[in-house]
């Protein structure tokens, strides 16, 4: 089920009406509706991958309870590793073996020894690679002790599915997100309604700006063979956006939703946009993943400690698999490798944790050091964006030389129509918004909250209006795919 | 406050945007009209839904925009035609255009002139386009079916609105679809057929039978019937390189062939009334850039065959 569907604008006041008014009194009553309302939530896409949800859920239940009698290392160990082997297996069959099928069949080709590439007609389950991590985050950290497995069942299983953030994000801590399924919620008046506000700068986000810059991004790319440095520098400016308000305003729904129901989940996106380094930019694009791999890939790495080489190696690890984690293509790969070796310098001149505090901080704009920082962060985040987007790598290639020509220097000529102006502007108008909101949890969290209520309500209104007049054809979460 | 305040407070700011947003609809409902546009002809379409007593309909898409003119057909049939057609409308489109103009003509039109070809009933190649979504706010009739046609309306309507919206503050241009018209002094072969682009749509080389549009098919037949309207079907002329690629065309012919009292005519490599000549008429592999000559033949073919 889509957030920006109809499905879903019917499905969620029977969920919060039935979860208020029927099951608030129980709190298992509750949990157990959330649980329903999760796998229904998510059969709506295909019933057929409940099963590895559920397998998923009972096998890491299991290995913590497991965990939680043992004490033998050799035991525990073994009892982690049923569990990254069964998430990742999952996750590697059905978003990677095709990948390595075919680069293994290509590899033997280019040794001189042809082989026939078996690959599979395999569908990727949605979410696969949110769940999967979530659900492994509970047993690594069980395993360290840095919680008490649960033995509430229906709690877990709950966790593991809660709907909101199931399919994309944000990417819970078993340690944030559980013990909210052990307390009984209570109904918070200010709390529900920033929800909602939360839930329609979503809808914005997604419809009306991720949504239209992807029209532009999809007419650009597609066909980039044709067209000038101008217009596919600007087709990377609209992908940056559209990514941008795709990824941000799902998980901008996700978190106002799971208010609704008197749950706080993580933050995703910190205006990553005006990130003064790259540095800055990856704590805050995608927190939760970020964070993620940072816990449970980095450190245990050895993250910056120990020698040149031991960060290098780690940085490009991190990097590398954070992108193969988006999709099983060389393009993600590179994607990955790009963003360690702008990291990298920042790293090694110990120079990555220099922009700590909120950028033009009692300011209303940023000082000269400041703007070249972001601008500077934007272009190199905009021409590894390239590799994200394009179908592989000659394509990312020819785009990237595309740019890097004299026809940069000409006007776009990809047919700049209504269409085209109307995302540029909107982005504008999106830009300077999130630019005004930029010490916030998201940008209109505080906008309006003093003027009187019919005008704050004309706002709401607007942009309503805007969403459903101005935005973009419908297109699927991106994240989805990953 | 509490929930029951959450909930009173919520209904309330939704009730006064729902109120807004009908009150929006009636009142461009109510001064609806049908405006150029570069994938119809919305002369003929504000013509149909005002004149009311037109002797010739003609549906179907992009392929029966490119083949008619007006002028030609009326001469020769002797009957007063519109060309409703819309690039990339699907069979659903097709149908509620002609039911919509059912709901509002005085006098039933003596015959529909029907474009069908191997896509006909293929969901990607065509879809409920912009026009869907014109018709739904012209004709109040329609609003039954929307929910039939969830979530594919949306967009279309949502245009519609905006552009009538616009039309109300602004000059909305008047190209229309005679600019996809390329102007050819001699008729030669101007386009070179890219079998990469057929099968970004086609991969497989099938058009199918989508059972839905099956359906809308069927209903246009049975209007056709019910109302005593003389349906006339026909495919335009394609290109032999793509015609060669149409893996299930004969499957999809036997459809149009089978339907009782129901003339189908076809100038495509095969048909009955194919012309290799066709060829450097056209505009590109499945569109006639050449209409006047085209619609001359046509409509003696249909003459003859119907004994007129």
């Amino acid at each position: 089920m889509l957030f920006n569907s109809i499905d879903f604008a019917i499905f969620l006041p029977i969920v919060f009406l039935l979860y208020w008014f029927v099951t608030q009194k129980n709190l298992k009553l509750q949990n157990l509706l959330l649980l329903i309302a999760s796998y229904f939530f998510y059969g709506w896409w295909d019933w057929k991958f409940l099963s590895l949800i559920v397998f998923s859920s009972f096998v890491d239940y299991y290995v913590g309870r497991g965990l939680a009698k043992q004490e033998n290392t050799k035991k525990r160990k073994l009892l982690l590793l049923t569990s990254v082997l069964v998430n990742l297996g999952f996750l590697g069959f059905f978003k990677y073996y095709n990948f390595f099928a075919e680069n293994f069949a290509e590899a033997f080709t280019l040794l001189g020894q042809p082989i026939q590439a078996s690959s599979l007609n395999i569908i990727l389950p949605v979410g696969i690679s949110f769940y999967t991590f979530q659900t492994l985050s509970y047993s690594i950290d069980v395993y360290k002790r840095k919680m008490e497995p649960t033995i509430d069942i229906l709690a877990f299983f709950a966790f593991v599915s809660f709907f909101p953030q199931l399919v994309a994000g944000p990417i819970e801590r078993a340690t944030n997100l559980l013990p909210q399924f052990y307390k009984k919620r209570e109904f918070v008046y200010n709390k529900a309604v920033d929800g909602l506000r939360q839930i329609l700068w979503g809808l914005f986000k997604k419809i009306v700006i991720a949504d239209n810059c992807a029209e532009m991004a999809n007419k650009i790319f597609d066909g980039s063979a044709d067209l000038n440095g101008s217009s596919l520098l600007l087709g990377a400016f609209f992908f940056a956006f559209q990514i941008y308000g795709d990824f941000s305003g799902y998980s901008d729904i996700a978190i106002g939703t799971s208010r609704l129901f008197g749950f706080d989940l993580m933050k995703n996106f910190a205006f990553p946009y005006f990130s003064r380094d790259i540095a800055e930019f990856w704590r805050r694009w995608h927190i939760s993943l970020s964070t993620w791999f940072r816990d449970y890939l980095y450190i245990p790495l050895g993250g910056s400690r120990g020698g040149t080489w031991m960060k290098v190696r780690n940085t490009f690890i991190i990097f590398i698999v954070s992108g193969f984690w988006h999709g099983a293509n060389w393009t993600f790969i590179v994607w990955g490798a790009l963003n360690a070796i702008y990291f990298l310098p920042l790293l090694l001149l110990k120079r990555n944790r220099q922009n700590i505090g909120d950028i033009a901080e009692g300011r209303l704009l940023p000082n000269i050091r400041e703007f070249f920082g972001m601008t500077t962060t934007f272009l190199l985040t905009l021409l590894a964006w390239v590799f994200f987007r394009a179908e592989n790598l000659g394509h990312a290639l020819s785009y990237l030389s595309g740019i890097f020509s004299m026809s940069l220097f000409e006007f776009p000529d990809f047919g700049l129509g209504m269409n085209a102006i109307l995302a540029i502007l909107l982005t504008i108008s999106f830009v300077f918004i999130e630019w005004l909101g930029r010490h916030n949890e998201y940008a209109i969290e505080k906008l309006g909250l003093n003027w009187k209520r019919p005008i704050r309500y004309a706002m709401y209104y607007t942009l309503i209006l805007i969403i459903l007049f101005l935005g973009g054809s419908q297109q699927e979460f991106i994240y989805f795919q990953f | 406050m509490s929930i029951a305040n959450f909930i009173k407070r919520s209904l309330k700011f939704l009730g006064l945007f729902l109120a807004f947003a009908i009150l929006s609809l009636v009142l461009i409902g109510s001064t609806f009209e049908f405006l150029p546009h570069t994938k119809y002809y919305g002369q003929d379409y504000e013509k149909a839904f005002n004149k009311k007593d037109l002797g010739l309909l003609a549906i179907g898409n992009s392929k029966l925009l490119a083949s008619l003119d007006n002028t030609t057909l009326q001469k020769e049939l002797g009957l007063e035609p519109v060309n409703l057609g819309s690039i990339f409308s699907n069979l659903s489109v097709t149908r509620l255009t002609f039911e919509s103009y059912l709901n509002n003509c005085e006098v039933m039109p003596k015959m529909v002139l029907m474009e069908v070809s191997w896509f006909t009933f293929n969901p990607v190649r065509t879809q409920f386009n912009e026009i869907g979504g014109d018709l739904f706010l012209n004709d109040y009739k329609l609003w039954p079916e929307a929910l039939n046609y969830y979530p594919e309306i949306i967009d279309p309507l949502r245009k519609s609105f905006m552009r009538q919206v616009y039309s109300k503050v602004m000059p909305i241009g008047d190209i229309d679809y005679s600019s996809e018209f390329k102007d050819m002094s001699r008729f030669e072969k101007t386009y070179d057929f890219k079998l990469s682009e057929f099968e970004e749509v086609f991969p497989d080389h099938i058009a199918g039978v989508d059972p839905e549009l099956l359906a809308e098919f069927e209903r246009i037949v049975n209007l056709c019937k019910e109302n005593n309207i003389q349906l006339v079907l026909y495919t335009a002329p394609e290109v032999s390189e793509y015609r060669s690629l149409q893996t299930d065309i004969e499957d999809i012919k036997t459809i149009f062939r089978n339907i009782p009292d129901v003339p189908y005519l076809d100038y495509s490599e095969g048909g009955e009334f194919f012309k290799k000549d066709y060829e450097l008429w056209m505009k590109d592999s499945h569109h006639l850039n050449e209409n006047v000559r085209y619609s001359e033949i046509l409509a003696k073919d249909i003459k003859a065959k119907l004994d007129l």
